[in-house]
C-alpha cells in the first residue's frame, strides 16, 4: 500500500520530465542503438541469416576493392586537411590583420557552403575537363605546364576532388579560425610589435600557440568527415568510383555492398565494413578527448553541469 | 600604434567605441592582393555556372573557351529543365522536408535541452549520455539498419521517413540548446512551479520565448544541412516523384545519355536559389550561427 503511495509521488514528482524527454530517448534507442547492435549482429551473418561467425570480415579483408577503398580515403584526408587547414589559417589570419571589409571576404568565403555538392561537381566537372581546351588545361598551357586529365586521370583524381572540397569548405575552417583570432587578446600582438618581431614571428610564436584549441577542434571535426567521405566523391564518379577506382571511398563501398543497383550486394560485408569505419571514428574521438582534455569533452561538461 | 579602426576602451566605466586612424602598413596590401585573389577564386566558378544557365547552348558540352556573360541571352535553358526534369517537383519536396526537420527537431531538441538543462529527476545523466551517444556514432554507418527500420514502418518514400531518424534523435542541438539553457536563471522555473504552472507549461511560455537566438542559430544550420543532404533523402526517398533536390541533380548530372549542358546549369541554379536568397539577406547572420556551432555539413 505504502509502495504504491510512493510510487504515484515518484510519478507525480518525476513523471512530466520524463515524458518529456520521451521522443528523444525512444528516438535515439531506435535509430541509434538498435541499429548499432542490428549492425554489429548482422556482420556475423550471412545473406540468410545465419551465423557465419568472421565470414564476412575475411571477405571484406580479401577484396581487393576494401583496401583501396581504406587508402583512397585516407589519402584524400590527409591531402584535404592539410591544404585546407593552413590555407584557411592563413586567411584568417590575414582577414582579422586588415582593417576593413572584414565581414565581407568573411561572406564570400562561405558562400560556396551553401551551393550544394552536386552543382560544385557539375561546375567542377567542365573546370577541370580532361579536353585540351578547358579553362584549367587552358591556365595550365598559359603558364608552359603539360595537360592534365584531372578527374579522369588516375593519378590525379583524387586530388582535384580535393580542389573541389577544398573550394567548397575552406570558408567553414577561414570562419572558425576568425572566431578563435578574435579572442586572441590584442595586448600580445601589440607587444610583439614593440619588440620588434615580423609578421612571420608573430604569427608562428603568438598566434599558432594561442589558436591551439580552434586548431585541434577544426582538425578534428575535418578528420570525422574525410573518414565519411561520400557526397563529393559521389558526385563526381557516382558510385563507381572510376577512374581506376581511385574514387571509391569507404562510404562509397558500404554505399555500394547495401544499396548499389549495379554492383554485387551482401548486406554481411556492408555491416562489417561499417563496423571498420566505426572503429576508426572512435578511435579519432579518443585521441580528440585525450588532446582537448578531459575538462572539455562533451560528456564531462555535462558531467560537470549535471552535478549542481 | 593600433592598427584598428576602433578599439574598445573604457571611459567611466562604459565601453566606447574610439576610432583611431589606420596606419597603413605595406603587408597590408599584400594581405589584400591575396584575399581579393581567394575571393575570386571562389566566385568565379559560382559567376560561370549563373552566367552559362542563361546562354544559348546548342550542344552538350560547354562553350570553350568559358564564356562569362551570356552572349545571347535565353531563358530557354530554365524551360528546358522545367518542362523535361522534374526539378519544380524536387524543389517542393525538399523544401516540405527542410520545414519539416526544421520544425520537429527545433521543437525535441528545445524541450529536451529545456529538460536537461533544468530538471531534476534520477538518471539525467544516462539518459543524456544515451541521447548524445549518437553524435559519436555517425549516422552513415546506421545506414542500412535505419533504412530497414523506415521501410518496416511503411515510411520509405514519404516525407515524414525523410525527416523521422534525424529529428528524433537531434543530438547535436539537444546538446547546443542545453548549453544555452544552462544560462538561463532557475528562478523562472521555480517561481511557475510555485504558481502551479505544469513544467511543459514554463517550458512553452517561458524558457521557449527566452531560448531565441538559439533557435535561430540552430534554424540556420539546419536549413542549411537539410537542404544540401544528399546521401539519406537519396536513399529513404527514390521513387522519382519524391526526390529531393539533391538526389534530382545528381541523377540529372550523372545520367549516362549526357545532359544538355545549359539544362544541368539551370538546374544547378534553380537548385541554389532559395538558399542564396537566404543568404543574401542573412548573411550576417549565417556567418554568425557558423562561427557558433562549428557546424559541417
Amino acid at each position: 500500500m505504502q509502495k504504491t503511495v510512493k510510487r504515484q509521488g515518484f510519478f507525480k514528482k518525476y513523471g512530466e520530465w520524463y515524458l518529456m524527454l520521451a521522443i528523444p530517448v525512444i528516438g535515439s534507442i531506435m535509430f541509434n542503438i538498435y541499429p548499432l547492435i542490428v549492425n554489429a549482429f548482422q556482420s556475423f551473418k550471412n545473406t540468410a541469416g545465419s551465423w557465419v561467425g568472421l565470414v564476412n570480415y575475411n571477405i571484406l579483408f580479401t577484396d581487393v576493392l576494401w583496401p583501396k577503398a581504406i587508402i583512397n580515403t585516407l589519402y584524400m584526408g590527409v591531402i584535404g586537411v592539410g591544404l585546407s587547414i593552413p590555407i584557411a589559417f592563413l586567411l584568417a589570419y590575414m582577414l582579422n590583420r586588415v582593417p576593413f571589409a572584414k565581414n565581407a571576404f568573411k561572406t564570400i568565403y562561405l558562400f560556396p557552403m551553401i551551393v550544394s555538392i552536386v552543382a560544385v561537381s557539375m561546375v567542377f566537372k567542365f573546370i577541370f575537363n580532361a579536353d585540351a581546351n578547358s579553362p584549367m588545361n587552358l591556365f595550365l598551357q598559359m603558364i608552359g605546364l603539360p595537360k592534365s586529365d584531372w578527374f579522369s586521370g588516375v593519378s590525379t583524381s583524387r586530388e582535384t576532388v580535393m580542389i573541389m572540397t577544398l573550394w567548397k569548405s575552406v570558408g567553414h575552417a577561414v570562419i572558425l579560425f576568425f572566431a578563435g583570432l578574435q579572442t586572441m587578446p590584442v595586448e600580445l600582438l601589440e607587444a610583439a610589435d614593440i619588440d620588434g618581431a615580423n609578421e612571420w614571428k608573430k604569427l608562428w610564436y603568438i598566434t599558432v600557440p594561442n589558436m591551439k584549441n580552434t586548431l585541434i577542434f577544426v582538425f578534428i571535426t575535418n578528420s570525422i568527415g574525410a573518414l565519411k567521405r561520400f557526397a563529393d566523391v559521389y558526385a563526381i564518379a557516382s558510385e563507381y568510383g572510376q577512374p581506376g577506382d581511385t574514387l571509391v571511398t569507404i562510404m562509397i563501398y558500404i554505399y555500394r555492398k547495401s544499396f548499389s543497383t549495379l554492383f554485387y550486394k551482401d548486406l554481411g560485408v556492408a555491416s562489417a565494413a561499417s563496423i571498420i569505419l566505426f572503429l576508426f571514428i572512435i578511435v579519432i574521438t579518443v585521441i580528440e578527448m585525450r588532446v582537448t582534455g578531459e575538462s572539455e569533452s562533451l560528456i564531462s561538461n555535462s558531467r560537470k553541469r549535471g552535478a549542481r | 600604434m593600433s592598427k584598428h579602426t576602433h578599439t574598445l576602451s573604457l571611459v567611466n566605466g562604459q565601453k566606447v567605441k574610439v576610432h583611431e586612424r589606420v596606419h597603413f602598413r605595406p603587408y597590408m596590401l599584400v594581405f589584400y592582393i591575396l584575399l581579393v585573389l581567394a575571393a575570386v577564386i571562389v566566385i568565379i566558378p559560382v559567376w560561370w555556372m549563373v552566367a552559362n544557365s542563361f546562354e544559348t547552348i546548342k550542344s552538350y558540352a560547354f562553350p570553350n573557351p568559358p564564356k562569362f556573360w551570356p552572349e545571347n541571352f535565353t531563358w530557354n535553358n530554365y524551360s528546358l529543365v522545367m518542362m523535361n526534369t522534374n526539378i519544380v517537383g524536387n524543389l517542393k519536396n525538399s523544401a516540405i522536408v527542410t520545414a519539416q526537420d526544421v520544425l520537429f527537431n527545433l521543437f525535441i531538441a528545445s524541450m529536451a535541452g529545456f529538460v536537461f538543462s533544468k530538471g531534476r529527476f534520477p538518471g539525467k545523466q544516462p539518459l543524456l549520455l544515451l541521447i548524445l551517444s549518437s553524435m559519436m556514432v555517425p549516422f552513415e554507418i546506421k545506414l542500412m539498419p535505419i533504412y530497414q527500420i523506415i521501410q518496416a514502418m511503411g515510411l520509405n518514400n514519404t516525407y515524414l521517413g525523410a525527416s523521422l531518424p534525424g529529428c528524433l534523435t537531434a543530438a547535436f542541438n539537444i546538446f547546443m540548446i542545453k548549453k544555452f539553457c544552462d544560462d538561463l536563471p532557475d528562478e523562472l522555473l521555480e517561481s511557475a512551479t510555485v504558481d502551479g504552472a505544469s513544467k511543459f507549461r514554463t517550458f512553452l511560455q517561458i524558457y521557449l520565448p527566452l531560448m531565441g537566438p538559439i533557435i535561430a542559430t540552430l534554424t540556420v544550420t539546419t536549413v542549411m544541412t537539410s537542404w544540401n543532404d544528399l546521401l539519406w533523402p537519396m536513399i529513404v526517398l527514390s521513387r522519382d516523384e519524391m526526390r529531393t533536390v539533391q538526389s534530382g541533380l545528381s541523377q540529372l548530372t550523372n545520367s549516362s545519355f549526357g545532359p544538355h549542358a545549359g539544362m544541368t546549369c539551370a538546374a544547378s541554379c534553380l537548385s541554389i536559389l532559395p538558399l542564396t536568397v537566404i543568404f543574401i539577406f542573412m548573411q550576417k547572420y549565417i556567418v554568425q550561427s557558423v562561427a557558433a556551432t562549428g557546424i559541417k555539413q
